[in-house]
């Protein structure tokens, strides 16, 4: 009972004056799973993270961590551990008095708080910094001291605000690793916000995409990138192509008619499950990869701009009075397109039915 | 002033009044119309441009300072050989005599002792309250901060003459009293402690306290673990020079002390008007090093920590 809803937030409101900064919000969290919060700015990440925390307070909801309500507990009595954006280390004190303030805290005797330390310096791979000040150490070194501090501790859950974001881009992709090993090895809850998409696909068991208070969509990482369930999730994670038109049948079978291009499909199946009908309108994504170019095909359009990306190259194609978005490996073998160039597009035959209709 | 002289104190404090008038118009011209002006220059750029001086002029400004340095070295030269020789200018042998004045010492260390006391009340107090203000939110704390820095701006005379009208008669009978001398002298300067504090708790994320408080700390914990140390470099800084200026302030005491109670800044005036030249500069040299020392302390403290006074 309690592995599974090891987390959970129950219709969790929060107002700031009239600013509906989360929005009837649940969700149930697994014990030891990674839960990434995206979105865009403003959309209620921090605050949500800070609530559960403790350092605010909800106008309504429950949260129940480990099959206790917390919501009356202040931070100090909640077992969860933060990890702030700006790291917030005590800059009057050692790394190690930094690591050993919460065990202080907790009355822990001294021998087995200096084990304990040093252990959670281990960890993050800092046992020889004890010594040094926070302001003598790297932004990572740094992040990494923010992390022992709250790992010592052993929390139920780690929260992380944007735990990345001011360091290098090698760095991040460094850490981020480190962070899912450490999570791994000590099978630890973890809360990840983050407005980098790619960031919450590559570390996150589940993705939680957030807009304007309210939870978009709850997934696995693959399942938000192939399954996004409306327009404002397929844009913010990922490029989107989308057509919108009727479902036919033909003498062929099946095809979608968006009134200037037609293309063969397969069943189509709606966001609540249901398999769409004949004549039915609705709006489909098409990521840019699944769209393969093929000078056979009928539906033919203009290079209008290429960028080169290494690994692919993305052509903004012009098709009747849309730009469509189409990505090619970089194979070496395949045939690479110019500006001005006329192009056959195949697209996929089964494309995913998103929950509202894009004019 | 009429209060010293003729005992007036009803007129002395009339024209106290008057005193006011030009240092508050400064003041909340500093305060509200300096601070949105600075802001301005920054963001204005070129108003910030530092013209170059034509050669004339430079060769000017460079004459006007040099004289004006000249003149106040002189001072000090004058007061040091005044307090080593007999009579300066007349028998100028070396002489050490002039230290030698029991009332001279008894009234530098009554001198020290108030001071002491009065910035360590008023740096605490002033990093207490710049603690609040910038933390908490409390009712009317515009005016508060208004008032106490007001006490740094309001002329000495104006406040010492208030002081004796409020403490000159019941229920506080304290005229004369070394009470007296440190609580004038505290509230003077809390201003300085205060503004500190604000600024540093500027420079403090709350994160800070946030995170103490999510490693298990409560208020209490929070506040003497992780505020107070990082309070100290204000409270030093501020004490350091609320210690200073109170040494040398004169204005606002100087209707406050009685003979039990002298202080060196005072008495080294009478010793003047006495035309006790040698005793003077003697006193004057030792607050002259005493200065010295907490202003190369002051600039040591505000090098090492960032913070301004
Ligand atoms: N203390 C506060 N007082 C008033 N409004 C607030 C406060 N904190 C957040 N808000 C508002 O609540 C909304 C959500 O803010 P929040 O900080 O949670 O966004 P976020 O998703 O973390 O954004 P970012 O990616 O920029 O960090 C915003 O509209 C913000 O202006
Ligand atoms: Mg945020």
């Amino acid at each position: 009972m309690s592995e599974n809803n090891f987390l959970e937030l129950k219709n969790i409101y929060k107002y700031f004056g009239d600013v509906k900064a989360v929005d009837n919000i649940s969700i149930s969290i697994k014990r030891g799973e990674l839960i990434s919060f995206i979105g865009p700015s403003g959309c209620g990440k921090t605050t949500l993270l800070r609530t559960i925390g403790g350092f605010n307070k909800q106008d309504a909801g429950e949260i129940i961590l480990d099959d206790e309500n917390i919501d009356a507990l202040p931070p100090e009595k909640r077992s969860t551990g933060m990890v702030f954006q700006n790291y917030a280390l005590f800059p009057h004190m050692t790394v190690y008095d930094n690591v050993a303030y919460g065990l202080k805290q907790a009355k822990v005797p001294k021998a087995e708080r200096h084990d304990r330390i040093m252990t959670a310096l281990s960890q993050v791979e800092l046992r020889d910094h004890g010594k040094r000040k926070p302001s003598e150490l790297s932004g990572g070194q740094q992040q990494r001291v923010a992390i022992a501090r709250c790992l010592v501790l052993e929390p139920k859950v780690l929260l992380l605000d944007e735990p990345l974001s001011n360091l290098d881009a090698n760095l991040r992709l460094s850490l981020r690793e480190e962070i899912r090993r450490i999570k791994e090895k000590l099978n630890l809850t973890v809360i990840f916000v983050t407005h980098d998409q790619e960031e919450a696909l590559s570390i996150s068991d589940r993705i939680a995409v957030l807009n304007g208070g309210v939870i978009q969509q709850l997934d696995q990482a693959d399942h938000i990138y192939n399954y996004p369930s409306n327009k404002f999730v397929s844009t913010f994670v990922g490029q989107a192509n989308f057509f919108t038109g009727h479902l036919q049948e033909g003498k062929e079978g099946l095809y979608f008619d968006t009134g200037t291009v037609t293309f063969p499909v397969e069943r189509l199946q709606k966001a609540d499950g249901e398999a769409m009908a004949i004549g039915e309108k609705a709006t489909v994504l098409v990521r840019p990869e699944r769209i393969k170019i093929n000078t056979s095909s009928p539906i033919k359009g203009k290079v209008v701009n290429t960028i080169y990306n290494g690994n692919f190259t993305r052509y903004f194609i012009e098709l009747e009075d849309e730009t469509v978005l189409v990505d090619a490996f970089n194979t070496m073998d395949n045939k690479t397109y110019q500006k001005g160039d006329v192009i056959g597009m195949e697209l996929p035959t089964s494309p995913h039915v998103i929950n509202d209709t894009v004019s | 002033m009429l209060v010293v002289g003729q005992h007036n104190l009803e007129l002395a404090a009339v024209l106290g009044v008057f005193l006011i008038l030009p240092s508050l118009i400064v003041f909340i011209f500093q305060t509200y119309f300096l601070k949105d002006s600075n802001v301005g220059t920054i963001s204005g750029e070129t108003g910030s441009q530092n013209v170059p001086l034509s050669k004339s002029v430079k060769a000017f400004v460079v004459t006007i300072s040099s004289m004006f340095i000249a003149f106040i070295l002189l001072m000090f030269i004058m007061v040091v050989l005044g307090a080593f020789v007999k009579i300066i200018g007349i028998n100028n042998t070396f002489t050490l005599e002039h230290f030698n004045n029991e009332t001279g010492w008894d009234s530098l260390s009554m001198s020290l002792y108030v001071s002491f006391i009065s910035a360590i009340l008023a740096a605490a107090i002033g990093i207490l309250q710049g603690f609040l203000f910038a933390r908490k939110p409390i009712p009317g704390k515009k005016l508060f901060e208004f008032l106490t820095l007001f006490g740094l701006a309001v002329p000495g005379t104006v406040m010492g003459i208030g002081y004796v009208l409020i403490f000159n008669g019941p229920p506080f009978f304290l005229t004369g009293t070394v009470m007296i001398l440190v609580l004038n002298m505290t509230f003077r300067k809390i201003g300085v402690g205060m503004e500190a504090a604000i600024s540093k708790m500027h420079q403090i994320d709350t994160s800070m306290e946030e995170a103490s408080s999510d490693l298990g700390a409560g208020p209490y914990k929070t506040f003497w673990k992780v505020l107070v140390p990082l309070m100290v470099p204000p409270f030093v800084a501020g004490f350091i020079y609320a210690f200073m200026t109170a040494m040398v302030s004169i204005s606002s005491v100087v209707f406050l002390i009685s003979p039990d109670t002298n202080l060196v800044a005072i008495y080294i005036l009478n010793l003047a008007e006495q035309a006790k030249v040698g005793l003077a500069s003697a006193m004057s040299f030792i607050m002259i090093v005493i200065v010295l020392a907490c202003l190369g302390l002051l600039k040591f403290v505000e090098k090492r920590t960032g913070i301004r006074i």
